[in-house]
């Protein structure tokens, strides 16, 4: 080719585009050069001579351009084709190339398949409004105090509150408690959830058989009614709609079942999930004295009831706070002393109302969610860049195919509706593949309870069809986007004449592309490392900390005594004989029964006063209560336990229902009541007002009670023989050490309990230790996540490296063996076949350090133990990283080293 | 067949040409009536050799290959004898018209 072309042969050459790509295929050389001897020849002949040619040329090429379109047009509808050719060749191309097929599959299931999980998740949890009537008119309305920024609300404020208030059209309380419930020969422990009569009224719910609670069954006459959730309904009555008007009974009392509520409704709040809704005037029949006193529906001083509102019509939710704090106002002056509490101001909060709980619990779940979705998102980041490399890779050799198949007569349009079958057929797979990956995580993630106690069983996370339509999308334009960069390659018409001078001299595609692409899978895996190895510290170091009290070798059983008749007298009679039954097993070092066992997020909080007020009487001095943890425990509880005891003693067998009422608090417990004072001998009065005053004999150490992070907490202690009407009854735990790994204790626990009734059902038998495990869920999570996405990313990017050596080392072979039979050294070979990538190892990691350094504030809430900038977490990620990429660059690349330098010739 | 056709295949008789040789001894014989451009040229050339009138030929020995390889076409026997019938039908069209006394010898 001359060295000067001037402007008008370089516009005919790019003018030569318009023409068929078979015409080109067949003269698209001939046709530059002719033109440009012709060219030449009227240029020389003077200007009048070159116009005319010009337009002669022009209308010359504008006549045969389109006559020729024309007749390649026709042609191609003759000879026809369609999509099953392109999906035979499609699969054909897939068959000889088993490998890269695979990877580009796998890759985007991976990372199509983790964010369809993680989202279908956040959809379930945080997303998915409530199947109710008209969710947004819905709000929750909490009734704060200090230190409760979501507080609930007390029975008699409740019914105060509702009456007639202009901006709402119903304002709603639930609560829950466990009730035992009995059926002919069905016995279950479930959750009953307590409501108002206009509960299902507000919330807009449809009955699906039968009807639901009315207003009118807060009238304490007539009979006890019943709803039942549809999953109990399927899961012990086999849906069937006979049961409306059967009697069943809970904590035994009786109840007649008028209706099931509709599918997939378990509540307002999923931390509590309910599987059956009674009216909240019942709730003292069904155990509710055991919890919260005989007091539970007229005093205002035990707030357990949350309240959900629906909005008038056009009414905004500060209109309905304002409204309800004049009221609430108002009754705070009419009640006096009677309704004297550390209120917040405003006390009424009102607020959108949100499925998965409310308030603190959402910020802690979407906190927790946080970690699963980056995960996903960074996969399917990884996952698309691998793509994008292994089709860049594939591009060169595909050049040549297209060019063929140019020359045998597709146009351009058919050449990238062959690329776009082809993306689709890999998306579809990938798609396929991914429901199965989009399983497998929600399989992992279901066995982590969120927090806030929320079971993914109670959800419904399916893979959500909506993700994997956008997940297939972005497959689809990955693979669409890199993959066509063949096919318009092959446009160009000089290609179609570089392909006849032979393939060795075709322009291998982008090399700067390859080198971005493999340092930003590089940079991505490295921060999942890192992820994985902070959590993983994290994780240690939570395991270390010392929670103030000694699990090693304890063991536990549940049991409830309520629903089995046991009355105020017989229980603590019960509690004295298994605990001596206990403590006398062989092999067992003490026993000992108590409410909450350590560690555990569940826990009975009261308010306490310092000092005996008299009921119903008495000024309230407002930094007076304390709201503290209770337990209730019998028998030798923090010898089992190994919890120091700082001051006085503790429970023995002298503190029985017949002596003085004593108490134990904690270190910090007594330092918050009385800073620098002897406890011993002082008064504290349990649920300020009501209780009777206690006398405080100990003083033991904190310990941490529902979480790792929190650490030591205060605590106050009472006996459970002297305190029959509190929960001891109807939710306690034995618990025993016997000095070795404590599978002893459990089954002496067991048997001490069914030997003393044989028809007490116990329930969640487990050793301490391994409750304990279970608390640490975020870091276990984010280490588990963290960890298998890490290692996939991982062997991802090493894939990716040693296909671009491999490659590079292939393409290279004439190069590699001329200068190994010039002399070269092996050493020399090697660097210039891994150069690239040790660039892009090097890149990828100082970007990838400095991506994790800025991410991984997002995990801060969960790093335990450890500064966020973790030398270890860091350098082991590293480490890791150049190990695998090195060994990926180095196996092809000795290849290279074997290159021999005559075969490499002479297969030129 | 159209003049073009008749013209190249006339062109072709003597010896191989490549592209550009076509078009100017296409020139040449019509006295610059006839001028073939690039894209018509290589139309008939395709049409020409769909019918396997003329073939493609290697670079006769001795040419100068400064603007790369270039493909020479040739006529072969089916479109010698194609050109021949075309000439013999044109010469009774001409006798014809003489007969007819439409055109004289002198009429040139």
């Amino acid at each position: 080719m001359s060295d000067h072309d001037d402007v008008v042969t370089r516009l005919y050459r790019r003018l030569l585009t318009m023409y068929p790509l078979v015409f080109l295929a067949q003269f698209g050389g001939e046709l530059e050069t002719t033109f440009r001897s012709a060219w030449r020849a009227a240029r020389s002949d003077g200007v009048w001579r070159a116009v005319r040619f010009l337009a002669a040329a022009a209308t010359d090429l504008a006549g045969s351009v389109l006559a020729e379109r024309h007749w390649a047009r026709r042609e191609r509808r003759r000879r026809g084709g369609g999509w099953r050719q392109d999906v035979r060749h499609g699969m054909r191309g897939f068959r000889r190339r088993p490998g890269f097929t695979l990877a580009v599959v796998m890759t985007l299931a991976l990372g199509i398949g983790a964010n369809a999980a993680v989202f279908s998740l956040i959809d379930a949890v945080l997303l998915d409004p409530l199947p109710v009537g008209d969710p947004e008119t819905l709000v929750a309305v909490y009734e704060a105090r200090t230190g409760q920024p979501y507080g609930a609300t007390s029975w008699p404020t409740y019914t105060e509150l509702r009456v007639e208030v202009r901006t709402l059209a119903g304002l709603a309380v639930s609560s829950e408690l466990p009730v035992a419930l009995r059926h002919g020969h069905i016995t279950d422990r479930v959750a009953a959830g307590v409501v108002s009569g206009n509960w299902f009224q507000v919330l807009g719910l449809k009955p699906q058989i039968g009807r639901l609670l009315l207003p009118a069954d807060e009238e304490q006459g007539g009979s006890a009614h019943v709803v039942l959730s549809d999953a109990l309904w399927r899961r012990h009555f086999a849906a069937d709609p006979a049961v409306i008007g059967q009697t069943v009974e809970l904590s035994g009392q009786a109840f007649t079942v008028i209706g099931v509520a509709p599918p997939g409704f378990r509540g307002a709040d999923l931390t509590a999930a309910h599987d059956l809704w009674i009216p909240v005037v019942r709730i003292r029949s069904v155990g509710g004295d055991g919890l919260w006193g005989s007091e539970v529906l007229t005093t205002r001083f035990l707030p357990f009831l949350r309240m959900v509102g629906r909005l008038r019509p056009g009414a905004e939710p500060q209109e309905l706070a304002a409204e309800l704090n004049v009221r609430h106002a108002a009754l705070r002056e009419v009640n006096g002393a009677e309704m004297e509490m550390a209120f917040a101001d405003p006390p009424i909060r009102v607020l959108p109302l949100r499925r998965a709980a409310t308030g603190q619990g959402r910020a802690d779940i979407v906190q927790f969610l946080a970690v699963p979705t980056i995960v996903a998102l960074l996969t399917l980041i990884i996952a698309c860049l691998n793509v994008a490399l292994l089709l860049l890779v594939r591009a060169s050799e595909r050049r040549q195919e297209f060019g063929i198949r140019a020359a045998l007569g597709a146009g351009r349009a058919r050449l990238v509706r062959q690329v776009l079958t082809e993306s689709a057929l890999i998306g579809l797979a990938a798609c396929v593949i991914g429901v199965g990956v989009a399983q497998a995580t929600v399989a992992v993630l279901s066995r982590f309870p969120l927090p806030g106690g929320i079971a993914m069983e109670t959800l419904d996370v399916a893979p959500d069809g909506r993700l994997l339509a956008f997940g297939v999308c972005l497959a689809l334009a990955t693979a669409l986007l890199f993959g066509s960069v063949p096919a318009w390659a092959a446009a160009r018409s000089d290609m179609v004449g570089q392909l006849r001078r032979g393939a060795a001299n075709l322009r291998p595609a982008g090399g700067s592309a390859h080198l971005a692409l493999l340092a930003g899978q590089i940079a991505l895996c490295l921060v999942l490392l890192v992820g994985a190895g902070l959590f993983l510290r994290s994780l240690d170091a939570a395991l270390d900390v010392d929670p103030g009290f000694d699990a090693g070798g304890v063991a536990a059983a549940s049991f409830s005594l309520t629903p089995h008749g046991y009355t105020t007298t017989s229980g603590p009679a019960f509690f004295q004989s298994v605990l001596e039954r206990l403590a006398a097993a062989p092999g067992i070092q003490a026993a000992a029964l108590g409410v909450h066992v350590p560690i555990e997020p569940a826990s009975l909080r009261m308010p306490i006063s310092n000092e005996v007020v008299p009921q119903g009487r008495g000024s309230f001095d407002r930094d007076g209560a304390f709201f503290l943890f209770v337990n209730v425990v019998a028998g030798d509880w923090f010898d089992v336990l190994r919890i120091p005891i700082l001051r006085g003693r503790v429970f023995t067998a002298i503190d029985g229902p017949d002596s003085p009422l004593v108490t134990v608090v904690s270190r910090s417990a007594a330092d918050q009541m009385w800073p620098g004072e002897d406890p011993i001998g002082r008064q504290l009065q349990l649920v300020r007002g009501i209780g009777p005053g206690r006398t405080v004999i100990g003083v033991v150490e904190d310990i941490t009670a529902h979480a790792v992070q929190e650490g030591l907490v205060p605590y106050v202690y009472v006996p459970a023989l002297q305190n029959p009407q509190i929960q001891a009854l109807s939710n306690a735990s034995m618990i025993a050490r016997d000095g070795a790994d404590g599978r002893v204790a459990l089954d002496a626990i067991r048997s001490a309990l069914l030997s003393e009734d044989p028809t007490l059902p116990t329930f969640r038998a487990r050793l301490v230790e391994r409750q304990i495990d279970g608390v640490l869920v975020p870091q276990r999570l984010g280490t588990t996540l963290l960890g298998i996405f890490g290692t996939l990313a991982l062997l991802v990017a090493a894939a990716g490296i040693y296909g671009v050596v491999a490659y590079s080392v292939a393409r290279r072979r004439f190069e590699i063996g001329l200068r190994r039979a010039l002399g070269a050294r092996t050493a020399d070979v090697l660097r210039s076949v891994t150069h690239h990538t040790v660039i892009a190892l090097l890149i990828g990691t100082l970007t990838g350090t400095a991506a994790a350094l800025w991410l991984t504030r997002f995990i801060d809430a969960f790093l335990f133990g450890i500064p966020r900038v973790d030398p270890a977490a860091y350098l082991g990620a590293a480490t890791l990283l150049v190990i695998a990429a090195l060994a990926a660059t180095l196996v092809p690349a000795r290849r290279a080293a074997r290159v021999s330098p005559l075969d490499a010739i002479r297969s030129e | 067949m159209s003049p073009q056709e008749f013209q190249i295949l006339f062109a072709l008789g003597r010896s191989p040409l490549h592209g550009y040789a076509i078009m100017q001894a296409v020139e040449q014989h019509t006295e610059g009536r006839m001028r073939i451009q690039t894209g018509a040229l290589y139309r008939v050339l395709k049409r020409l050799l769909g019918n396997g009138w003329i073939g493609e030929v290697e670079a006769p020995a001795g040419e100068d290959s400064r603007d790369g390889r270039r493909r020479y076409y040739a006529l072969l026997p089916a479109g010698r004898s194609a050109l021949a019938k075309e000439a013999a039908r044109m010469e009774a069209a001409l006798d014809a018209a003489r007969a007819a006394r439409l055109i004289t010898l002198e009429d040139r």
